[in-house]
């Protein structure tokens, strides 16, 4: 029995037939995963049929939360929805902090597991005792926050926690997000889209349990160790005041900051679209997620809009790698794709390749239903927006993303869409990251920093990269050597924080847990012992299923590798000789 | 509790309201004490929710077979030192502040989560307004 930590149940919920089933959580199934993310990889390796339609009945949703998920763990609020992606066809995950893990937690569910489809549009309500299925043919294609107030309201307790889609997922755009606590949003790999397929508009959940650990007094001895660490980080307030936006400029500096999709890593004009100027003329205040003390996101108010926001790649995704230099603008984009549930990475993406593309005369308006756009035109980058939400005219192809959008042009046009297995690159020039490089080639859900985010090739700690690595080279962005220490270990780490569960950005990039504070705050939170030995072995082991899941999905090792255009030898405008040197391997 | 459309967000907490709403325990077992906090004797408590009904704000919780609600912490709260935003004063700011014999009458038909929210939201509108005027 799983007493501590853990709530020690899984709920199955079948949408078909309307039904839902309690199990017990069995201890020897958790062990060899700890919980959260690893946990929701093995239950779908080991219960969904590969070959099923990502937007079909079999396709299995899971939300998936760990031991310490809104414990007195600071920022430990986060959960992970998995299935098998609509965009890419492999595994597809995508974790999210707010205020819903922590709610999760007190239902007593460690694994909310959905399959079927409903024969019309509903939302759940999970709480300790079971599932009710409430029909709301009235909230379609109602917004984010639309849908988490009306079900607030007609629950009468504003405690409820609400993950929902919006019209974006309703209407099956393929890179749709999940957003929850209003604005925290599980994007990237279309879980949106997978929602949207069941006709599942929201899940809600409310408990009435508590989360007992083992050895309350060790516990908070941990923790207060952690909120310590992070109190006393040397990035504490920079994050404080702008949390991700503060990579504008970082990113920037050092010439990789992606400009005119990719075409250029510094973008001149970033003084006016930065973290700093975000937080100088637009913010109002801090926003946090449950229990975090570092409350990096914001909360600003721009002309007639206010929101919350944006992280670092909504921000880039729509000025600079736009070519766009209207930072209010990109403010109205962010509010507009997290409340109709669009991913923003997507979404940039295959707006950029357009207009690359175009300016490069590889696609015609003709081609495109008349659609002629070029760089920082916000007017129409608006409007392709909406197109794609309502998978209206064109927007329906672009709804698709740019990958399969690129399938119906000529090669030198797809090879200029900046994806690894379908799924768009993040904002960071891999050419002048080479461990984000690395991380982007062979992560498990494609393009993506977050399977290891290697920041620590950023921080210059050469002696703790000798210390860690074998090499100093190992903290030297531009060095190959010592990389793929440093990326298996992130790996591990990254997996560790999404497993427990944990905000990656306190967790892992301001280096906060490893294998022996871990070990602790497990032994005393769940009674159960993980020994650094053993969580380093059970992680890889982990890492390994991502990968022989993605295999049934049919990916080889050649699709581990970064897109051809970041990999061309003629470089970046405006970057130093320095940065030229690529590597030849990748 | 988060107001996601005004961009709120907000704890409820106590206010030692003058009226002293929750002061109707049937057991007796609410008492106030000399820095004006609400004392709850666990002992005597039933966990009718008579006091948890009758405040205004909903700042009185039931969890667990147990009454929580802001004692002071003997006079120097933990939670105002603790929040790095100022969130938290220990003076009320009148001029700022609804009243709770209005509120008492608005929230007549509300349940605890109702009441917390529609007071967080009638502060928050305020607060909105100095937002609106330090950015127009
Ligand atoms: S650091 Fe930011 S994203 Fe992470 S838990 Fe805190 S507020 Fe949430
Ligand atoms: S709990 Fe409510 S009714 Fe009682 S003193 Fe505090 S504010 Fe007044
Ligand atoms: S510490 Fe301050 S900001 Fe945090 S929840 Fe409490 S009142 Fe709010």
């Amino acid at each position: 029995m799983l007493k501590y930590g853990y709530g020690g149940r899984v709920l199955r919920i079948d949408l078909t037939e309307r039904r839902f089933r309690i199990e017990p959580l069995d201890p020897s199934w958790v062990r060899p995963v700890i919980g959260g993310r690893a946990a929701n990889t093995k239950r779908l390796f080991e219960e969904l049929n590969p070959d099923c339609d990502p937007l079909g009945p079999d396709n299995i949703l899971i939300f998936g939360i760990g031991p310490l998920t809104g414990s007195l763990l600071p920022a430990s609020a986060y959960y992970t929805v998995t299935a098998k992606s609509p965009l890419t066809g492999i595994l597809g995950d995508s974790a999210a902090g707010g205020q819903f893990g922590a709610e999760m937690k007190l239902t007593g569910f460690d694994q909310i597991i959905i399959t079927g489809k409903a024969d019309s549009l509903l939302y759940l309500v999970v709480t300790e005792s079971g599932v009710e299925f409430v029909d709301c043919p009235e909230c379609k294609g109602k917004t984010i926050i639309e849908t988490t107030e009306a079900i607030r309201k007609e629950k009468k307790d504003y405690s409820v926690q609400v993950a929902a889609i919006g019209p974006a997922g309703e209407n099956l755009v393929l890179f749709s997000s999940i957003v929850s606590s209003g604005n925290r949003v599980n994007g990237r790999a279309g879980m949106g889209a997978v929602m949207g397929s069941k006709n599942l508009k929201a899940l809600a959940v409310r408990g009435a349990l508590s989360l007992e650990v083992a050895d309350p007094l060790v516990f908070l001895s941990e923790v207060e160790k952690i909120e310590k660490a992070i109190l006393s980080h040397n990035e504490y307030q920079k994050r404080y005041k702008m949390g991700t936006t503060m990579l504008m400029k970082d990113l920037n500096n050092i010439g990789i900051l992606p400009t005119k999709h990719f075409q250029e890593g510094v973008c001149k004009y970033v003084d006016e679209i930065s973290g700093q100027k975000l937080a100088k003329s637009y913010k109002i205040k801090n926003k946090a997620c449950f229990n975090c003390h570092l409350s990096c996101s914001r909360y600003y108010v721009v002309d007639d809009h206010e929101a919350e926001g944006p992280e670092f790649e909504t921000l880039c995704s729509f000025t600079s790698r736009l070519g766009s230099r209207n930072l209010p603008f990109a403010l109205e984009m962010n509010a507009y794709l997290n409340q109709m549930g669009l991913d923003s990475i997507s979404t940039g993406e295959v707006i950029g390749w357009i207009i690359e593309c175009q300016e490069k005369e590889l696609i015609h308006p003709d081609d495109m239903d008349g659609l002629s756009i070029t760089w920082g035109e916000t007017d129409k980058i608006r409007e392709v927006v909406e197109m794609i939400t309502w998978r209206r005219g064109i927007g329906n192809k672009l709804a698709d993303g740019a990958k399969i959008l690129s399938e119906s042009f000529g090669e030198e046009a797809r090879k200029l869409v900046m994806h690894v297995k379908g799924l768009d690159m993040i904002c960071g020039d891999p050419r002048g990251i080479k461990a984000y490089g690395l991380t982007y080639a062979i992560a498990s859900r494609g393009s993506d920093h977050l399977r290891a985010e290697p920041y620590f090739e950023l921080t210059n700690r050469k002696e703790e990269a000798k210390r860690r690595f074998g090499t100093e080279k190992a903290a030297d962005r531009l060095a190959e050597e010592g990389k793929a220490a440093l990326v298996t270990y992130s790996e591990k780490i990254a997996l560790l924080t999404d497993s427990l569960t944990m905000c990656k950005n306190i967790g892992l990039c301001m280096d906060i847990l490893n294998f022996e504070n871990t070990s602790a705050l497990l032994k005393a939170g769940t009674g159960i012992d993980y020994s650094p030995g053993y969580m380093e072995k059970i992680l890889g082991d982990s890492i390994d299923c991502d990968f022989k899941l993605n295999r049934r999905f049919g990916t080889k090792r050649e699709d581990d590798t970064l897109p051809e255009d970041s990999r061309r030898s003629h470089y970046l405008k405006g970057q130093q000789k320095a940065l030229l040197l690529i590597s030849k391997e990748w | 509790m988060n107001l996601y459309e005004i961009g709120i967000d907000g704890a409820v907490v106590c206010n030692q309201c003058k009226e002293r709403y929750c002061d109707c325990c049937p057991e007796n077992a609410i008492t106030i004490g000399s820095l004006g906090e609400v004392v709850v004797s666990q002992t005597l408590c039933t966990l009718c929710g008579v006091c948890r009904k009758a405040c205004p704000i909903g700042a009185i919780e039931i969890f667990n077979d147990f009454v929580y609600v802001c004692d002071l912490c003997g006079g120097r709260p933990r939670c105002i030192e603790a929040c790095k935003e100022g969130a938290i004063t220990y003076e009320v700011d009148e001029a700022h502040h609804p009243s709770l014999a209005a509120l008492k009458k608005e929230t007549k038909k509300m349940n605890p989560s109702q009441k917390q929210y529609f007071y967080l939201k009638k502060l928050g509108l305020e607060e909105r307004k100095r937002w609106r005027r330090k950015h127009a």
